[in-house]
């Protein structure tokens, strides 16, 4: 396994490094270039870069939980921000903000946010469990 | 660059409906993939090839400016296309594996004869 | 209406959280899921008063108002007391089930699918929408349907389950003609105002096909002659929902229908002659074969047809006398059919058998089946007091005083009267006294305090309404009664007590005749078992028929236009693309640009020639490698041309995904044979015209797509929008996640979709699989 060195330690650098990434393309999706989808393809991406690297197995491990239950959660995210405009008498996905200072910081929060953190992790799940379940065959 | 997209996506067009035509499992499913680059283009191409500005709204600015950036909306619609052809292709692929398996050919052909 | 509020949230949380009570009460959960229907229950009679003195209860929300569709509910007195019998009765039987249920498979499936039947019964009685009656109508067929077949191991349970789904469900749908139709003539779709229209509705030159499709709805479901026999067939159905369902309640939603109906379509003559001449026929027939049966089930779901054939016809017959009767007796036989299945299922239960001629003497094991057993067939009878002896004076005084059919019913009342009695002799002499005979091996015991209960307490309510007839025709089959025909004011007075009157001495010759029937039974089965042979020619011959001939029709489509071969559909659905869309562009004239060619940069040359190179190499493709670089280079290619025309989102997305492809590729493509070459030269070369012929007009697409500009593009809306209203500034992410919110819900929802496919697929096969995969991998 000496020939896989490099790639392990790459991997081992460059996968925290992908999936922070990720996280900042998926927050900044709103005003910039990313959002949910290729925030969510590039959280993929590193967790299959530590598959190849490693193994299935503990690529699973990295994630802690079954895909099918993060697209799961997913799901019930966008579903949730879908359903929440209802009970302020809106139609469903309609976008909710709220506005507040923190520690001096502006912050703007909308359901649209969570929609797209929802997608996010639909597509983090849906791509692994259809690599985990190809690699394990 | 209109003329050479109008080339192009004919071309993704046909390769894909070759592919898709031919008896190799393996071909069918490499033409779904094409075709669907070939559609993606396609919507694109519809909002016209011009050089502008990406359609994000500047630091100061309140709404976009249309007549300086691209159309929005195709690129909304492709984005998920994109997803969706993903999707279907990893779906395409597993039953590729699976008549490989139970039908133990690569050839569609066989496979009607395989039950 | 808010009141009915609470109670349908507690009913769907209940319902909802059904396998829990199983798991955790086992046969006591029937006690707590009876708890929806009762609060129900409870709601209904609180506003009784209120709705009997002549008030309404309405409540509407607009649904697609644009075609007058509304989910809108109407409580008037009528739909009151319907729902309250489905509400008591289902109460009842679910306590029940839970005795009955104790040695049984799918006892939460059966609670759930019970409590949604109850609901939609209570929907379609209560609905003021015909769209939204019909909606509930065929969610009560598909519970049925559901409820049949739960034993579906049982491929005699399937079969009956299917017959009775593709019966009513049929009929529903003719009706749903009918609707359309009638809500055209009238101009809206309400029944409470439908009602004031009925004047312009049967002058109307469409009056005669929307009547015709709401006897086939009402017909099929309320299983008249010739559509009747699906109703003995479901009696595979557990005992419980043969009760409350193919007796007590669904099969009423036709005659229900019929009663709404009788104001707006009535009293014409297509009217009286169909639903006179069917329900008389199913009555005299299905009293008939009731005398013939031996299974106690099938002897009482004969004389329910019987008994719903009785009351179709009164509605036929049209006159108020023949209204009232047809009311009364409804309720009188909801009372005690239902009962005496239940009484059924205990003895059941208890001897083991449901075959008349295998069970005597239990009389003394099962003291309490026996006495409720009797206040049943008392009512099953028409003995006085009970409430059915007044339904049928009623009826006879009806007939009677009809000149058109006087000559004629009354003699096949009485003939049905006396088959009747006949049977509840023998439904309660037999089983219960003479000699001790039960089942091989059965443990004869008394039913539980949950399995007597409810038909206790429905054929003493039976009895005692009849005796109380007087205060009950005041104060509920009044207001019923004009709120059935729209009228108002009119005073009706009931007694037990006739005097000697002509129907109180049909009565008694019916009664005559009836013991006479039980006591040469044995001589009338001997005579049946000559000629039963005939009937194999029943109506129920046509369905197979029909149902064979749909069989015959797919099979042989099949044939004919299927295959096999999966680029022969290929190829059909190309070339039916191309026709299509070049037959459009002929027809329409679509002005094709003249073609010029513009000059480029050479980098754009440069990606041209990537795509089209990576396309040329994967149809030249003939090692696996070569695939997936091909794949690569057109995936890559198209990325960049994002890339170069200002889609930073749809770049970004697209290199990753022919990223993740490439990977996914090559951990397939490892275990798939090498390319060989498949197919003749001609087949390729008709594939490649084919092919080339179909790039061609998607190119002529795309050029007219730039040059023609059809409509103003929409993308204004967001431009202008997006940061001020949606809060964002990536024009396309904002309508991702907000302006075209649905959409990319869909879209997650198909990545989820496909990738539960492929680990479905895929996952279950490891192990068996995998050794094989090595071997020829």
């Amino acid at each position: 396994m000496g020939e896989l060195l490099i790639l392990r330690f790459g991997a081992r650098i460059l996968v925290p490094l992908f999936l922070v990434y990720s996280l900042y393309i998926m927050l900044r999706g709103h005003n910039d270039a990313g959002g949910g989808f290729s925030g969510g393809l590039i959280a993929a991406t590193a967790l299959i870069l530590y598959g190849l690297a490693y193994d299935v197995r503990s690529m699973k491990n990295l994630l802690k939980v079954h895909p099918v239950r993060v697209f799961g959660f997913g799901l019930l995210m966008a579903s949730s921000a879908a359903v929440m405009p209802l009970f302020v008498g809106s139609t469903a996905l309609t976008g909710m903000w709220i506005d507040f200072e923190f520690l001096h910081t502006h912050i703007h929060l909308g359901t649209p946010m969570l929609f797209d953190l929802g997608v996010f992790h639909c597509v983090v799940g849906g791509v692994m469990a259809i690599i985990v379940t190809l690699k394990e065959y | 660059m209109e003329s050479l997209i109008v080339i192009v996506v004919g071309v993704l067009y046909m390769t894909g409906i070759y592919l898709l035509l031919n008896r190799s499992i393996l071909k069918i499913v490499l033409g779904i993939s094409i075709i669907s680059q070939g559609v993606n283009l396609m919507i694109f191409a519809s909002a016209g090839m011009a050089r502008f500005n990406s359609p994000i709204i500047g630091a100061n600015e309140k709404v976009l400016d249309l007549a300086n950036a691209v159309d929005p909306l195709p690129q909304a619609l492709i984005l998920t296309a994109i997803v969706i052809s993903f999707g279907f292709l990893a779906y395409a692929i597993a039953l590729l594996i699976k008549v490989r398996n139970t039908a133990d050919t690569d050839d569609v052909d066989e496979v009607r004869f395989a039950e | 209406m808010t009141d009915f509020l609470l109670p349908t949230i507690v009913f769907t949380v209940l319902t909802a959280f059904a396998p829990f009570f199983v798991a955790r009460l086992k046969d006591r959960a029937g006690w707590i899921l009876a708890i929806g229907p009762a609060l129900f229950l409870a709601v209904l009679l609180k506003s009784a008063p209120g709705v009997l003195s002549g008030g309404k209860l309405t409540s509407s929300v607009s649904w697609i108002s644009e075609v007058g569709i509304n989910f809108s509910f109407y409580v008037d007195s009528f739909g009151l007391t319907f729902a309250s019998l489905v509400c008591l009765i289902g109460a009842f039987i679910i306590i029940y089930s839970g005795g009955y249920n104790s040695h049984y498979h799918y006892t939460t499936r059966f609670y759930v699918l019970m409590l949604a039947f109850m609901a939609s019964m209570v929907g379609v009685v209560l609905s003021d929408n015909l769209i939204l009656l019909f909606v509930f109508w065929e969610l009560t067929s598909i519970t049925s349907y559901l409820l049949i077949g739960i034993n579906h191991e049982e491929e005699a349970n399937v079969k009956a389950a299917l017959q009775a789904l593709v019966v009513t469900a049929g009929g529903g749908l003719v009706m749903l003609m009918g609707i359309v139709m009638l809500g055209n003539i009238a101009g809206t779709l309400e029944l409470s105002e439908l009602i004031a229209r009925g004047e312009v509705i049967r002058q109307h030159p469409l009056y005669f096909w929307t009547v015709i499709c709401f006897f086939v709805g009402c017909l099929t479901k309320s299983a008249q002659f010739p559509f009747h026999f699906w109703l003995p067939n479901a009696m595979a159905a557990p005992t419980p929902a043969s009760a409350f369902i193919h007796s007590a309640t669904m099969v009423k939603a036709g005659v229900f229908l019929l009663f709404r109906l009788t104001p707006v379509l009535g009293g014409t003559e297509i009217w009286f002659r169909v639903l006179t001449s069917a329900g008389a026929i199913t009555m005299v027939l299905g009293a008939l074969f009731s005398l013939l049966r031996h299974d106690m089930k099938q002897v009482l779901a004969y004389t329910t047809i019987s008994a719903l054939g009785t009351i179709t016809m009164l509605i036929g017959v049209g006159t108020e006398a023949s209204i009232v009767a047809a009311f009364v007796f409804m309720v009188a036989h909801a009372f005690y059919k239902g009962s005496l299945f239940l009484i059924t299922g205990m003895v059941d239960h208890g001897a083991g058998t449901r075959d008349l001629r295998q069970m005597g003497g239990l009389r003394k094991l099962m003291p309490i089946t026996c006495t409720v057993a009797f206040l049943g067939v008392l009512s099953l009878g028409g003995m006085m007091p009970t409430l059915s002896f007044l339904s049928k004076e009623l009826m006879l005084e009806a007939a009677l005083h009809n000149h058109a059919v006087e000559k004629i019913l009354p003699p096949a009342i009485v003939f049905t009267g006396a088959a009747f009695l006949a049977v509840a002799i023998r439904l309660f002499v037999v089983p219960f006294f003479g000699p001790l005979k039960h089942a091989e091996g059965a443990h004869v015991h008394e039913a539980p305090l949950s399995m007597w209960i409810g038909p206790g307490i429905l054929t003493a309510l039976g009895v005692f309404l009849g005796i109380t007839c007087a205060g009950f025709g005041k104060e509920v089959i009044t207001p019923v009664y004009n709120d059935i025909l729209h009228g108002h004011g009119h005073e009706l007075h009931f007694h037990v007590w006739h005097g000697v009157t002509k129907s109180f001495l049909l009565s008694l010759t019916a009664y005559a005749v009836g013991v006479a029937l039980f006591f040469m039974r044995r001589r009338i089965f001997a005579a049946f078992e000559k000629v039963e042979g005939i009937t194999k020619f029943g109506p129920e011959k046509g369905y197979d028929l029909f149902m064979g001939s749909i069989y015959k029709v797919a099979s042989f489509q099949t044939r004919i236009i299927q295959t096999g071969y999966l680029r022969h559909y290929m190829m059909v659905t190309v070339l039916f693309a191309l026709l299509m869309i070049g037959f459009a562009m002929l027809r329409e004239h679509t002005p094709i640009p003249a073609f010029e060619w513009e000059m480029s940069y050479l980098h754009e040359y440069g990606i041209a020639l990537m795509i089209v190179g990576g396309c040329v190499l994967a149809i030249l493709a003939n090692r696996k490698l070569m695939a997936i670089v091909a794949l690569t280079m057109v995936g890559f290619g198209v990325g960049v041309v994002y890339v170069y025309f200002s889609a930073p989102d749809l770049a970004m997305t697209q290199v990753l995904v022919e990223t993740l492809a490439t990977v996914m590729f090559a951990l397939v493509l490892a275990f798939m044979p090498p390319f060989r070459p498949l197919g003749t030269k001609r087949q390729r070369a008709l594939n490649l015209t084919v092919a080339a012929a179909f790039g061609t007009l998607m190119s002529v697409l795309t050029w007219i797509s730039f040059k023609l500009q059809a409509s103003e593009s929409i993308s204004s809306f967001f431009a202008e929008t997006s940061y001020l209203k949606a809060h964002g500034k990536n024009v396309v992410n904002v309508i991702l996640v907000d302006y075209r919110g649905w959409d990319t819900f869909g879209e997650i929802l198909v990545i989820s979709i496909a990738s539960i496919g492929v680990v479905t697929l895929l996952a279950h096969s490891v192990r068996t699989k995998k050794g094989a995969e090595v071997a020829d991998g």
